[in-house]
């Protein structure tokens, strides 16, 4: 069974990447993709009931947080019945989405930009090397390049040295970053594609 | 007690059966009453048993049988000089372990050692203090093997060994009669005793006797020599001529040293100490021969009675002592080392020798075993005799409890003591003993303490710069957004990728259909609603698009009605009328690559699963290029790649623009240089300009501009003050420790 | 250009399998890491001392670029779920992804078999936290003080949400150690976790970890390729400048 796993995920990954290259392959391509689409939606469902088992499992052990673990499992049946009742699109639903799912996201984005200061402060005592200096300088340039001041703006600042950073330095150390994971990526899918790496080698 | 028998050691009363007194263990009865004169007297270490097999008389040399018969006649006549002084010796009781020894006459099997013969003997005298009895002197004599006994079985000598060694060691001994050996040997012992019974040593001394008197004398050896100080009996079975006379043997004199224990009598010549083993050398002692012809029977006879006066009943008396031939006996012994130079005596005349030693017959010389030569008394060992009997002392306490002549420990030795040595039970402790105790102690009890923890205080600073930082935001950003300030002047310059977006969204014809992909999570939504409204409401204000809206997020079909029922909520779309929700598109950059190529096939129905592509908002619109425009709103880079990329082919002339934040808009900027997307709006920099191409509306970017730039300067300022004072520690401690 | 993707592709492929059988006896030469040393050891304390590892897989579907972050940390999932077999709390895996969190599962199953501890597989220690990157987030947060973790792996695709988890992780008192492919979270990790790993430093985790010849062999093709990408880039640049192209 084990084998028969390899033989399909390898025979998958070449078609697929077939189809990028030969016009033959496409087709095969595309149906693959979309299985690929229906799986990945199907393991969403499987994934809930993973989610709805661990909590579950949580409160059954009356483990520390078994509360909001309950409080959770309340809040997805509730939400998954409104759904079934009322339809996804449904005005009452995007008000449960706006009241709710919003106003807890932006609340951890607003902690985040504490975090994010917090971290810069202590960056120094936690690392305290050239490369550190040189990112709060970077940082502490590129917000005083970004707002304006009141009594005008300093176009050197905003005009020059912001962009400079942002298009150049940024951009290209951001590049090169990227084509670094490109390169993993690459080397990582064609492990799997020739079978060295099996995540999908389960029970 | 009609049959008791009182002790002659310790006063005591026994039973008339008993051999050894209950008390002392001395001797009541000699052995001759308890073997009976009938039976061999064997004072042996193999007591014989008197059924002996004819094999065996066969193997024992003729002399050896004459010198038993004759013991056995001498052990009845000792007897019966017993019985005037004594009592009726009681039978042994079963409690007398050494009893055995004594009764030589019943059947024994085993080899009752002639030495644990004399110690029972001589352990008799319990008391110290005691003068060696005869007994004693009579064990010792006792200690001498019978010529018969073979003592290859128990010392590995074999019977021709033992003859070679006889014959090699005392050649001499057969010099001597019967008779004058016997009396020699009476003088050695100072045991002088008329009318005593017989021993065994006296039969057998005496069949030596009379076996060496019929003998040819054997010539001289490098033995003794007359001029020698040796014992008359030991020049006779050496061969010596025997050219002094003899001593009486009396009380001061006739005891050998080594029988009695003292370094010499008077009048005796002691001319070298005695050996280690007592028996006198060559050169040691007094001569024998003064202590046995002229002796003859009266000092036998004075000896013995003194002995008896004292209370003392010896064995072997020394007249019957005196009549025996003790060559022959000590023939069969083994010479020890030391007599080896011993010169023979000369030889004696018949008419001296006893009248043992005068029969017609006498016993002939045979080869002595060493061992048996070893046992022959000489001149030191009178001396050791005439020590012991000059040495009362007896050992009072230990294992050696009663016996005499016992060596003294040597200087320093451990003597062994009723009770033991007392120790103090107080432990010795030095002071250093002490220091190092209280050091362990201290060091045991530190493991047990806890050691402080270091670094607490710096925790709550930490949950306290958290508090600050937030206090500060809160503070300074809540009071500009409720006061309404705008202190803060929007970015006068527009960037390039912001004003070809909103060229591109001014290009498109009026009412044709957009599609508006709303690819941001709900994080973001306050700046992604911030930065798409401007364009969007310039879009919606000049063009009056219908709208298609679809997301690669569950959420973005929320967030577009959020968006479109708040932001832009002055143009009043409405859903399925103006716009149409095509719903979560699955599959990520496989669902948009699908969509791309057939968006149709890709999401056949809407968010609410209603007919979307025949309606009026989508009518005509089968592909990706049939849309006038694409709006990408994200706050990734990822998603913007994934939509460039994928609809890169199949967009055909449609103008993609990307509305996307601060974060992900440097990353995408390269797709608009490239020219793979039509414009780009950035952050609120971005957006600013957009919203006055729009006249300032709606106006959210000036809303939030002034909080915006003020919670940047904050931000900057203290990461600025919080790094600056890192330094600081920082330096300040490495001054410390370089300090 | 599709010709330029199909030879590197190929060329990655045909290096992927010479380089191991080249390689086969002789210890593959890793420049140290120090972020990879240190997690490694914290690794090993935390099983000896009983303490949980938490691996965080990040959120993009498989079906995305991101994915490739995703399989390395599915990789490195594989090795901890061998070396942790013996450990009293089991590693723990989430993802961001339902697709990636039964993948996680998967993996953790096999380690368990691969050293003969399948018994003490649990499916619970792979799962779905969340289906946002704040959510995500959000919900793996707790996991770190509930569940005595002490030391955590952020190997895959996080965004600025990675500023949440280390500063939870500092709160916690847990080692965190941060690798992801979006620039952006690569600079929050930076100021924020204990250790980071720069760029494609994500995908020599699973080499360092096993010391098989493989993900050896896949760094060294890695760094084949990016010395590939550095030539043309140079001579693209020269070129340019010369007028050529």
């Amino acid at each position: 069974m084990r084998v028969l796993a390899i033989v399909l995920a390898v025979l998958s990954g070449f078609v697929v990447l077939a189809g990028y290259f030969v016009p033959t392959f496409t087709e095969i391509q595309i149906v693959l993709l979309n299985w690929a689409i229906i799986l990945a939606g199907a393991a969403t469902i499987v994934g809930v009931f993973n989610l709805i088992l661990v909590h579950a499992d949580r409160i059954h052990k009356r483990e520390k947080g078994g509360t909001y673990s309950g409080i959770l499992l309340i809040a997805l049946f509730a939400a998954f019945l409104l759904g079934l009742v009322l339809g996804p699109g449904h005005a009452d639903m995007r008000r449960l989405v706006n009241a709710v799912v919003v106003p807890a996201e932006t609340s951890l984005m607003a902690l985040l930009a504490v975090s994010l200061i917090y971290g810069s402060v202590r960056l120094l005592a936690r690392r305290p090397d050239l490369m550190s200096v040189v990112f709060l300088a970077t940082a502490v340039l590129m917000l005083l390049a970004s707002a304006t001041l009141p009594f005008g703006q300093a176009s050197a600042l905003n005009d020059f040295i912001r962009p400079w950073i942002q298009h150049v330095l940024a951009l290209g150390g951001a590049r090169g970053l990227l084509i670094g994971v490109a390169l993993g990526t690459l080397v990582t899918g064609l492990r799997v594609l020739v079978g060295a790496d099996r995540p999908y080698e389960g029970a | 007690m009609e049959d008791a028998v009182v002790c002659p050691n310790c006063g005591e009363q026994n039973p008339a059966d008993m051999p050894f007194c209950q008390h002392c263990q001395w001797r009541l009865r000699t052995l001759e009453a308890e073997w009976g004169t009938d039976q061999e007297v064997r004072p042996s270490n193999a007591p014989a048993s008197p059924q002996r097999d004819k094999s065996e008389d066969a193997s024992v040399p003729d002399w050896l049988r004459a010198s038993r018969s004759q013991a056995s006649h001498d052990s009845a006549a000792f007897g019966g000089r017993l019985e005037a002084g004594r009592q009726p010796a009681a039978p042994p009781s079963d409690d007398d372990l050494l009893a055995g020894l004594a009764q030589q006459d019943q059947p024994q099997d085993e080899e009752i050692p002639d030495w644990v013969a004399r110690i029972v003997g001589m352990s008799e005298s319990g008391s110290p203090g005691q003068a060696p009895s005869s007994e004693n002197e009579s064990e010792l004599l006792e200690g001498a093997p019978p010529a018969d006994q073979a003592p290859s079985a128990e010392h590995g000598i074999g019977q021709e060994e033992s003859q070679s060694w006889a014959r090699d060691s005392l050649p001499l001994a057969t010099d001597i009669g019967p008779q004058e050996g016997a009396n020699r040997y009476a003088d050695a012992m100072g045991t002088q005793e008329s009318g005593t019974e017989k021993s065994e040593i006296n039969e057998w001394l005496r069949n030596l006797d009379a076996a060496a008197a019929a003998s040819p004398e054997p010539p001289a050896g490098p033995g003794l020599s007359a001029s020698e100080n040796v014992p008359t009996w030991v020049r006779r079975m050496t061969g010596v001529p025997d050219g002094q006379p003899q001593e009486t043997p009396g009380p001061a004199d006739p005891v050998p040293d080594w029988l009695s224990g003292s370094p010499g009598r008077s009048g005796e010549p002691v001319s070298a100490p005695p050996s280690s083993l007592g028996i006198p050398t060559r050169s040691q002692g007094r001569p024998l021969e003064a202590t046995d012809k002229a002796s003859g029977e009266a000092p036998a006879q004075s000896a013995t009675s003194a002995a008896i006066s004292r209370g003392v009943v010896p064995a072997f008396p020394l007249e019957d002592i005196q009549k025996l031939d003790v060559d022959a006996v000590f023939a069969s012994m083994q010479m020890p080392v030391w007599m080896a130079g011993v010169n023979p005596p000369e030889a004696t005349s018949v008419s001296d020798l006893p009248p043992a030693a005068q029969e017609e017959e006498p016993i002939a010389p045979a080869d002595l075993p060493s061992w048996v030569r070893a046992m022959r008394p000489v001149v030191s060992g009178v001396d050791q005799a005439a020590k012991l009997e000059a040495d009362k002392h007896l050992e009072g306490r230990g294992p050696l409890l009663g016996l005499q002549g016992v060596l003294p420990a040597l200087p320093g030795a451990a003597l062994p003591s009723g009770r033991p040595e007392s120790h103090s039970m107080k432990l010795d402790v030095s002071e250093r003993h002490r220091a190092h105790a209280r050091l362990l102690e201290s060091m045991i009890a530190a493991e047990t303490q806890p050691l402080p923890l270091q670094g607490t205080g710096q925790f709550r600073s930490h949950r306290m710069l958290r508090w600050a930082i937030s206090a500060i935001l809160v503070v300074g950003l809540g009071a500009n957004v409720l006061t309404g300030a705008r202190n803060f002047p929007l970015p006068a310059g527009v960037p390039n990728e912001s004003i070809a977006g909103i060229q591109a969204v001014e290009s498109l014809p009026p009412d044709a259909t957009v599609l508006a992909v709303f690819d941001y999570e709900p994080a973001t939504v306050g700046e992604m609603e911030a930065t798409a409204a401007s364009l969007m409401h310039h879009l919606l204000l000049l063009k009056h698009p219908r709208l298609a809206v679809i997301s690669t997020s569950p959420t973005g079909s929320a967030l577009a009605g959020r968006f479109l029922a708040g932001a832009l909520a002055d143009r009043a779309y409405m859903r399925g009328v103006h716009y149409v929700d095509l719903g979560y598109l699955p599959g990520g950059l496989a669902g948009v690559r699908s969509f791309a190529q057939n968006p149709t096939a890709a999401v056949p129905l809407g968010a609410s699963s209603e007919q979307v592509w025949d309606s009026s908002v989508l009518l005509g619109t089968r592909r990706l290029s049939d849309f006038a425009a694409i709006i990408l709103l994200t706050d990734s880079l990822e998603s913007g790649r994934v939509w460039i990329e994928q609809t890169a082919a199949t967009r055909g002339t449609s103008p993609l623009v990307m509305v996307a934040s601060a974060q992900a808009g440097p990353m995408l900027l390269p797709y608009f240089d490239s020219g793979q997307a039509d414009g780009l709006i950035a952050g609120l920099n971005g957006a600013a300009g957009a919203e006055i191409a729009n006249n300032g509306l709606p106006g959210l970017v000036r809303r939030y501009w002034d909080a915006y730039s003020l919670g940047l300067y904050l931000a900057a300022l203290l990461i600025t003050l919080g790094s600056t004072w890192h330094v600081g520690i920082g330096i300040r401690e490495r001054r410390a420790e370089t300090a | 250009m599709d010709w330029l993707g199909l030879v590197l592709a190929g060329l990655s492929a045909v290096l992927l399998v010479v380089l191991p059988r080249i390689r086969r006896g002789s210890a593959a030469k890793l420049r140290t890491i120090p972020g990879l040393t240190r997690l490694y050891r914290a690794f090993g304390l935390s099983v000896e001392d009983g303490s949980r590892l938490l691996l965080a897989l990040g959120g993009p579907s498989l079906l995305t670029r991101n994915g490739g972050s995703a399989l390395a940390g599915l990789a490195l999932l594989r090795e901890v779920s061998q070396k942790a077999s013996v450990s009293d709390r089991p590693p723990v895996a989430v993802a961001g992804d339902s697709a990636l969190a039964l993948l996680a599962q998967d993996t953790l199953h096999a380690g368990y078999r691969e050293v003969g501890a399948a018994e003490y597989y649990q499916p619970v220690t792979g799962r779905l936290v969340g289906l946002t990157a704040f959510s995500s987030t959000a919900a793996t947060m707790p996991i770190l003080d509930d569940e005595q973790v002490s030391v955590a792996a952020l190997i895959g695709h996080f965004g600025v949400e990675a500023g949440l988890l280390s500063e939870a992780a500092e709160r916690s008192n847990v080692l965190l150690t941060g690798a992801t492919g979006d620039p952006a979270g690569q600079a929050v990790l930076y100021a924020t976790a204990s250790e980071a790993l720069i760029g494609e430093e994500l995908f020599a985790a699973p080499a360092y970890f096993s010391g098989r010849p493989i993900p050896a062999a896949g760094l060294a093709v890695q760094d084949a390729l990016r010395w590939l990408v550095i030539i043309g880039l140079l001579s693209a640049v020269v070129l340019r400048v010369l007028g050529i192209l």
